[in-house]
């Protein structure tokens, strides 16, 4: 379960030390190699994560790690802090709110597009253009394809959606009809 | 009633004094016919006595008996009159009450006529508007379902009138249309800051 004020609360801690040491980009990719190497290896995981085994065993583990990885101090304390709370089933959610914090520092908005074709680099740019107009942020874009809009695109800035599928004018068009506005 | 028992003893030992003193007289009289005077004078003066002692004795009761039968009988006839009378009267009164009757009947029967037609206007005005209320349910029912079935086919015509542009759409769509409707979108973008 995600525990989101957890997730905010380390992230944040995390991400005013990074910017006190002018390390925010590293920590926030030695936080990504992390939660991938849990991905990738589950066993691992649950070795780090479960309370079945001894916490000295689970830091010695993830020292023998930070060291072939060569972490920084404050990402190995991080974790040792979180293999001690027991917190270390919440590191995704912990990458992920340092992520926006990162963007948000950046003023970098992430925007997921999904488009019925593919689009070629000069489409992409001018809609990211768009977009930064729109919300006065850095655009970084998300390329989805999904046949399925039969033509245009959707995109998605966080809660923002701006829809300009055929699909779903299509569903206005239908709603429409129904309701007897038209003819 | 006392007295009345000792007069009557009395009276029927007189009779059958007198009745005894004949038969001896009348006995005597078929061995002699010859009147025996003074023997008569005896008798007469016998029933003489017998008379006095018998109207001393019953003039009384008798008087008395002969006063009481009177008023009695008086008193029967005041009351057979006077129930005469209540019997004219109530038959008057029938009588009055027979010229009447028809009169009563008549009344009754318009009385009768009258609250049946105010009945017969009751019952017409609620089940004219139970008709009224049937016929409007009925309308309001046909207009649910005219209703119900004009949305439903226009559902279905507006799901098979998309189906339908959704494959023209599918099978025509081109690279210079998905380029305008990328255009288009940016359009609106810039348009929505």
């Amino acid at each position: 379960m995600k525990n989101l004020i957890i997730a905010k609360r380390y992230a944040k801690a995390l991400f005013n030390l990074a910017r006190e040491e002018g390390k925010i980009e590293q920590y926030g990719e030695e936080l990504a190699g992390l939660v991938q190497l849990f991905d990738t290896n589950p066993e691992l995981a649950n070795v780090i994560q479960s309370p079945l085994y001894p916490e000295a065993a689970r830091e010695a583990i993830f020292a023998s790690i930070a060291t072939s990885a060569n972490l920084t101090p404050i990402m190995k304390s991080l974790m040792n802090l979180l293999i001690e709370k027991k917190r270390v089933v919440n590191l995704a959610e912990i990458k992920d709110y340092y992520m926006g914090l990162i963007d948000e520092h950046a003023n970098v908005a992430r925007a997921k597009i999904s488009a019925a074709v593919e689009l070629d680099e000069k489409a992409v740019q001018q809609v990211a253009a768009s977009l930064e107009k729109l919300t006065g942020k850095k655009i970084v874009v998300d390329l989805h394809q999904d046949p399925e809009l039969i033509g245009g695109l959707v995109a998605r800035i966080g809660d923002l959606v701006l829809d300009g599928s055929v699909r779903t004018q299509l569903f206005n068009i239908r709603e429409t009809l129904k309701r007897g506005e038209l003819g | 009633m006392r007295m009345r028992g000792t007069y009557l003893g009395l009276v029927t030992f007189a009779v059958m004094a007198t009745t005894m003193s004949g038969l001896a007289w009348a006995s005597e009289g078929g061995g002699h016919h010859e009147l025996n005077w003074w023997d008569f004078f005896l008798r007469l003066m016998n029933f003489a006595i017998m008379l006095g002692l018998l109207i001393y004795l019953l003039k009384k009761p008798l008087g008395n008996f002969f006063v009481s039968r009177r008023e009695n009988i008086q008193n029967t006839l005041i009351e057979l009159e006077q129930k005469k009378l209540e019997a004219d009267k109530k038959c008057a009164e029938y009588k009055a009450k027979l010229s009447t009757l028809d009169k009563e009947v008549g009344q009754i029967i318009a009385e009768y006529v009258q609250e049946g037609e105010a009945e017969k206007s009751k019952i017409i005005e609620a089940a004219q508007k139970q008709a009224e209320y049937l016929k409007q349910q009925a309308q309001l029912t046909i207009q649910q379902e005219i209703k119900s079935a004009r949305e439903s086919l226009q559902e279905e015509i507006a799901d098979l009138t998309v189906a339908a542009a959704e494959d023209i759409l599918r099978k025509n769509i081109k690279a210079k249309d998905q380029d305008r409707l990328v255009q288009e979108f940016i359009a609106k973008v810039v348009e929505a800051k």
